[in-house]
């Protein structure tokens, strides 16, 4: 029997992972190191709905490591298909609304889940216009209009 | 009053509340010319871009991809895309201002005009300590020397280098970092300047070169590769060469490949140049993919390549027939991809001198030439199949009568199978006649899973 790792969304509720599953974000494998998990770890800036997601992550990736491992002796006569799958999986499970992806950003920054981390912000921006981006993320145009024409002055390289 | 409340918190800007560090992690993922044009957004994004670890220029269309004696129109409207491009680069390397540039990557195509200046950003990334630098150049105009700096840049653990470029490696030189080294269809000042360049990279692990014998500014005679921390060595010249008469004829261009690698692991050579290939020290060698007319000191050469563990043979007949009198002791898997040979008979030998083999793939895909292969039932069984062979496939069966009698000689004799499969060629008349019979083949292991697909290549 495995151990268990309790976690504590900023709601208060629950979480029971393996400490496998818990051991995929750095911050608390140092916890696990240095003990200090005993009686949950209160995660006061994760709510629930991205603590769920993260758990689902950390899940997966750790199932699919040790089937990789599993299958590492005859990988080669059917082909490295694991990856492909994976890949796959972490594609479907950042197609979230845009409020969701930014917590489980700010989730993966804080927990140190590199894997996620680099997933989340990969997909923060992608394929979107500096318009897009501007209207997604709500960033308001603090230059004025003076200095603006001084940066685009400055920086007509920069457009075709 | 409430309502408003909610309307503000919907439409706060988070993102740019970010720490520097994570909008940073952001941009990386955002094509350049998206990620700079970010400073657009407002005061806060207006310099993350100068910031960014990783710069990625890649000012190749399309159809310039990898096609490397492609004539170029030279049309008005290309001539101004062309300008924006280079200023584009030469602006953005200028006011780039990060402390470190650990990532450079500029590919530059066929349109690119003769008067850009790419060492000085080069020198400029050296300066900013690069860690990985891959620079490939396309333009018309010849092969050009980088900065000096360049070859002492005591950082960098990645160097790719990419055709127009002229390796010039000063004497007195090192790298000290220099791990992975990539170096395709690039020229050379001459052989002693090539050998001095591989011993002043003390810790190279990995070298790949990929060479074009027709290319005429390639003027390396004796290409040497004595590096004593070498473990993986990948040597492609993919020159199809058209001017032999006969493909079998092998005909002293004069010119030489010279391995001496004692620490070497991994060893991939794919040569039909007709230079000659010597391998002078490699014996830890583990894994090796060979796709060579033929070894000069053939004798030498059977000597490192019977340690292996994985070997992977292209086969002609005067490769594969002096390697089925080899003992190869510790050959657990075997990839063979005949080729114009008469390679059944070869195969049935090699495959009596490899004991433990444990996995053997058959790979017709490649052959250009259908010359009939010749069956003749062994008179003692493989060592290797009645006690060890679990995993065989083949690929694309035409269903000859040797064939068949082969992948039947297989499965009888292999007492240790686990799994078998077998793609049927999309040539083959009646297929669903050869699934069937395949199927029916006696096999001498009761757990076997059989795999019977038609081939889709």
């Amino acid at each position: 029997m495995s151990k268990k790792i309790i976690f504590e969304s900023s709601e208060g509720e629950s979480f029971e992972v393996d400490e496998a599953v818990a051991l995929e974000c750095q911050t608390i494998k140092n916890m696990i190191e240095d003990d200090c998990t005993d009686g949950g770890i209160p995660l006061a800036n994760v709510n629930s709905a991205t603590l769920t997601k993260v758990i689902d992550y950390c899940k997966k990736h750790v199932e699919a490591a040790a089937a990789a491992e599993a299958n590492a002796g005859d990988k080669d006569i059917y082909g490295a298909n694991k990856d492909i799958e994976l890949k796959t999986w972490d594609e479907e499970f950042v197609k979230v609304d845009q409020p969701l992806l930014f917590d489980l950003m700010l989730a993966a920054n804080f927990l140190i889940i590199p894997g996620l981390l680099d997933l989340t912000c990969k997909t923060m921006m992608r394929g979107k216009t500096v318009l897009q981006i501007r209207e997604i993320f709500h960033i308001k145009k603090d230059y004025t209009d003076a200095e603006e024409a001084e940066v685009r002055k400055e920086n007509a390289w920069a457009f075709e | 009053m409430a309502e408003d409340k909610i309307e503000e918190t919907v439409c706060e800007d988070k993102i740019s509340a970010l720490p520097e560090d994570l909008l940073v992690r952001i941009l990386l993922h955002v094509p350049i010319k998206d990620a700079i044009a970010t400073m657009f957004l407002s005061k806060r994004w207006r310099f993350i871009w100068t910031i960014l670890p990783k710069l990625e220029y890649d000012f190749f269309s399309d159809d310039d991809e990898d096609d490397d004696d492609k004539v170029v129109d030279d049309n008005d409207d290309e001539e101004e895309s062309k300008k924006t491009s280079w200023c584009f680069f030469d602006k953005s390397m200028e006011l780039h201002n990060a402390p470190v540039l650990k990532t450079l990557l500029i590919k530059l195509g066929p349109g690119c005009s003769s008067d850009i200046d790419v060492g000085k950003w080069i020198a400029k990334a050296v300066d900013r300590r690069v860690v990985v630098l891959r620079f490939k150049l396309s333009w018309s105009t010849g092969p050009t020397r980088l900065p000096k700096s360049l070859y002492t840049c005591e950082t960098l653990k990645e160097l790719t280098l990419s055709h127009k470029v002229l390796l010039d490696f000063p004497s007195s030189s090192c790298l000290p970092s220099l791990i992975f080294l990539n170096l395709f269809y690039v020229v050379y000042r001459d052989d002693a300047s090539l050998e001095s360049f591989f011993s002043h990279c003390p810790v190279l692990i990995c070298l790949t070169v990929k060479r074009n014998r027709r290319n005429r500014d390639d003027n390396i005679t004796k290409f040497s590769v004595k590096i004593p921390s070498l473990r993986g060595l990948l040597y492609v010249s993919d020159d199809i060469i058209s001017s032999l008469p006969d493909d079998d004829e092998v005909v002293d261009t004069g010119k030489c490949l010279a391995i001496d690698t004692p620490g070497l692991l991994y060893f991939s050579i794919t040569d039909h140049s007709g230079d000659s290939c010597s391998i002078e020290n490699m014996p830890c060698l583990e894994d090796a993919s060979i796709d060579v007319k033929s070894f000069s000191d053939m004798d030498k050469s059977k000597t490192y390549l019977s340690a292996v563990r994985s070997l992977v043979l292209h086969t002609t007949d005067q490769v594969l027939l002096p390697f089925s009198t080899v003992k190869f002791s510790r050959l657990l898997k075997l990839r063979i991809y005949p080729d114009r040979s008469d390679w059944l008979e070869a195969l049935l030998l090699l495959l009596k001198n490899a004991p433990k083999l444990k996995d053997l793939l058959v790979d017709y895909a490649f052959n250009t030439d259908v010359i009939p292969s010749s069956w003749n039932q062994p008179s003692s069984i493989a060592g290797c199949l009645s006690s060890h062979l679990e995993f065989f496939e083949y690929r694309v069966y035409g269903g000859t009568e040797e064939e068949k009698e082969f992948v039947m000689y297989i499965l009888a004799n292999s007492k240790c199978l686990k799994k078998v499969r077998i793609s049927v060629s999309p040539y083959l008349e009646n297929q669903n006649l050869s699934i069937e019979e395949l199927r029916d083949i006696p096999r001498a292991s009761t757990f076997v899973e059989m795999i019977i697909v038609f081939d889709d290549a």
